[in-house]
């Protein structure tokens, strides 16, 4: 049965190396760390020369062979790089999971919900998804402003906390309720739907039947909304003034912490790798070659 | 859709609000209700070490940075250096006013160019080792060496640099046999008491190991009792240092964006707010009664944080123009600068600047007929906040037929652009000493580090920028030989809640919260 997970593991784990290894690449092309960390000062040879040996640059081989022992490195505040992305995963994790979860209900409520014919609101999706992913962060930010100020009251964290979940999922659900529509509408209007309809079977059971192929089908645009969260969270957070893993990655660019930002690209390709194998997994569980 | 899936999602949503309020309230902040003021502590006349209880209050502040690097000999940052004021202190504090008060320093004498320091006895680090007259010694010494950012501001103080030029022995420093700190200097300046005032002068342990961010054992009111990454840094009172806390927390808190802040601070969220553009002054300024929206004060220091203009001759070199021509362009493009009107849209947070050499502040560029300079085109960077966007917007566009447009950079892209020659002009904001003579000389003497920033002007190093007329000599120079224009010296401006008291600002017009109190 499992027959393409195997492969998509050797590609899943190629995919991560090859980003770590671009990003280290990259990184090159970042302001050096020493000018971020000591701005006016990093004009002092020697103020350098103690900082490089603070912070003594590693090699790529260095940083390669800290992926298989656990050694990340440190950040330029001196923490270790494992701990700031734990930190910054715990805080994250609860808000990505609550979008999850909302996305996954927009999927369930559109496949439920939406009629055999076109519906209007399909368009209305597209424009939502086709917008930058700090778009709703920032109208959502102006919207807490201004409702803090006309009512003079302090807004509580779990308000930012709301907006922010409802920032990171507008666009990956937009998206994925327009082609939940789409999928579903060709469904109802599929053999299969007419036989089973004609056999008597009431609208409900008719859903539930072919829910199971949407799963089935939607499973790449899911790949792509799981993979499109982790990217607005780069946008979300900082906008929003919130800790985790998108404010963390910006810090990270900023200061051109270099170990901080190889862990970041790390924890995104192994993200992203994750669901691929998870998607490809339900994909071949339903019978469908990938 | 039917109930049972109409229900099923709302379940969801319910869901997703209960996770939102635990996560939420794992991560809150301190309660603000639980606060309670239990006593009043006043200000000493003698000092600020009294000992006694302290108020069990809090107050909050802003950080727009998270790039924290709290050891004194390491700080790059201003945001990063007012955390760490209220962890360290020196031998003596000295305050805008000028007037000075002690800190570790019980009395002290001065005779010609020697300084006696008497210490305080009893007093703390905030891991619980005593202070030693050693602990001083190796403290400004190290803020001596090479490797120190703060070397120019102690180098009046003798010294002599080892053969390989990587550290200095500092024999300016002493212990005497009557338990007193001497410090000699070369030649008495005027600014030595302010340096001793800021990290420069701060006293760590003679052996101190750094934690992450820099944390080291200090003398101040304070010491750190939690980071949180991209959040909040919260500091808890010590009592045993050299200055009595106020209040029991002060909490920094982590907030980037100037309309958040401004928020945070109008419905109570910050005690305290720098309004550091025309932007936050709009928005928590009222403009009739000149006071913060819904009550409290403003405050405004001046302070030693000026604009400025970095102009790259090599680079104008390479563009065709003739060591004449890019005098000519500085001088018409420093004379033709509205600085009035751009003092103007900051909205009372800057002054005009029309010097190139802040100590001296009445030379101003002599205007040059631009005619003769030859086609170019010019990018001035700048930072990409909206301040400097504003500033840079209302530059001349054009002198002559050089023509000029700008970009705005991150920060660390600037400096690098700066370092590596990289760029034809550059809009910068230092902060610094202006009153310092040895700060600005520093950047046009040759072999000095900070010449990345400035030029090197030969004829600088014979002058003495102590007297008056080295001073007005050395601005002399670079007005004819520098290659910055000034364009605005930045005034400091707080918005501060009722109840607080005792903000202090140092003579280059730092802040320093070590004293708040709040009522």
């Amino acid at each position: 049965m499992m027959r393409k997970p195997p492969t998509v593991l050797i590609y899943s784990v190629g995919a991560i190396l090859g980003a770590h290894g671009l990003a280290y690449l990259l990184v090159g092309a970042l302001p050096q760390a020493a000018v971020s960390a000591l701005g006016l000062f990093s004009a002092n040879e020697h103020l350098l020369a103690a900082f490089a040996q603070s912070f003594p640059p590693r090699t790529y081989l260095d940083a390669l062979g800290g992926l298989f022992t656990g050694d990340l490195g440190r950040t330029l505040d001196g923490q270790a790089v494992t701990s700031e992305l734990n930190r910054a995963l715990s805080e994250s994790a609860p808000r990505l999971g609550a979008s999850f979860l909302l996305l996954a209900g927009v999927c369930f409520m559109t496949a439920m919900w939406v009629r055999d014919k076109s519906s209007p609101l399909r368009g209305v999706g597209d424009f939502i998804a086709f917008l930058p992913p700090y778009v709703a962060p920032f109208l959502g930010l102006a919207l807490l402003l201004a409702v803090q100020l006309a009512i003079g009251v302090p807004l509580t964290g779990m308000v930012y906390e709301s907006v922010a979940v409802l920032s990171l999922s507008i666009g990956g659900g937009a998206l994925l309720s327009a082609q939940t529509a789409r999928i579903t509408q060709r469904n109802l209007r599929s053999e299969y739907a007419q036989s089973i309809r004609a056999a008597g079977a009431t609208q409900m059971q008719l859903r539930r039947r072919i829910l199971h192929n949407l799963v089935a089908e939607i499973g790449p645009t899911f790949e792509k909304m799981v993979v499109g969260l982790t990217a607005a969270l780069f946008f979300v957070e900082p906008i929003l003034g919130l800790g985790g893993f998108g404010t963390l990655a910006a810090r990270a660019v900023r200061r051109s912490d270099i170990d901080l930002i190889l862990g970041v690209t790390l924890v995104v390709a192994s993200f992203v790798a994750v669901t691929r194998i998870l998607v490809s997994a339900i994909r071949v569980g339903y019978g469908m070659n990938e | 859709m039917s109930k049972k899936n109409f229900f099923a999602f709302i379940l969801l949503i319910v869901a997703v609000a209960a996770i939102g309020i635990y996560w939420s309230n794992k991560t809150a902040a301190p309660d603000s209700a639980s606060e309670e003021k239990i006593a009043v502590i006043s200000k000493s006349g003698t000092g600020f070490s009294q000992h006694g209880p302290v108020p069990n209050s809090i107050v909050r502040l802003r950080t727009p940075s998270f790039a924290l690097s709290l050891h004194p000999l390491k700080m790059a940052d201003v945001e990063s250096r007012q955390i760490a004021t209220l962890l360290h202190g020196g031998l003596i504090f000295q305050d805008d006013t000028g007037e000075v008060k002690p800190i570790l320093a019980e009395s002290w004498t001065h005779t010609d160019n020697e300084w006696r320091f008497k210490l305080k006895t009893g007093v703390k680090f905030s891991d619980g080792t005593p202070v030693t007259l050693s602990d001083v010694v190796a403290s400004i010494c190290n803020a001596m060496q090479p490797t120190s950012p703060w070397a120019w501001a102690l180098k009046s103080i003798r010294h002599e640099l080892t053969e390989d030029g990587k550290a200095v022995k500092c024999s300016g420093l002493e212990i005497d046999g009557e338990g007193e700190v001497k410090i000699v200097e070369n030649r008495p300046s005027a600014a030595l008491l302010d340096a001793l005032s800021g990290p420069a002068g701060w006293i760590l342990p003679a052996n101190a190991s750094e934690q992450p961010y820099g944390v080291v054992p200090g003398i101040g009111p304070y010491k750190v009792k939690e980071i949180v990454a991209d959040n909040r840094v919260v500091l808890q009172a010590w009592t045993g240092g050299a200055i009595q806390p106020r209040v029991e927390t002060v909490q920094f808190n982590y907030i980037a964006d100037d309309s958040v802040a401004a928020s945070q601070f109008l419905t109570g969220q910050l005690d305290v707010l720098d309004l550091t553009s025309p932007q936050l002054v709009d928005l928590v300024v009222d403009p009739t009664t000149k006071a913060p929206k819904g009550g409290g004060s403003l405050q405004q220091r001046n302070w030693d944080r000026v604009r400025i203009l970095i102009v790259n001759k090599k680079r104008l070199a390479y563009k065709g123009l003739t060591k004449q021509q890019i005098r000519s362009f500085i001088d018409a493009y420093a004379s033709s600068i509205d600085r009035k009107r751009i003092a103007e849209l900051s909205k009372g947070t800057a002054i005009p600047l029309t010097s190139p050499y802040p100590p001296v502040p009445d030379i101003t560029a002599p205007s040059k007929d631009p005619s003769a300079l030859p086609i170019a085109k010019l990018t001035i960077l700048t930072e990409p906040d909206a301040y400097s966007d504003l500033i840079a917007a209302s530059l001349p566009s054009a002198v002559g037929r050089v023509t000029t447009d700008y970009k705005g950079v991150d920060k660390a892209v600037l400096i690098d652009s700066l370092v590596k020659g990289n760029f034809d002009i550059a809009s910068i904001v230092i902060e610094a000493t202006v009153h310092s003579p040895d700060f600005w000389d520093s950047f046009f003497t040759p072999g000095n580090p900070f010449t990345a920033f400035g030029t090197p002007i030969e004829g600088m190093q014979a002058l003495d920028v102590q007297t008056e007329h080295g001073l007005r000599q050395a601005g002399n120079l670079i007005v004819e030989e520098g290659n910055w224009i000034g364009v605005l010296r930045e005034r400091r401006l707080e918005a501060v809640r009722p109840g607080i008291s005792d903000i202090l600002f140092s003579a280059s017009g730092q802040t320093n919260y070590a004293f708040v109190s709040k009522q």
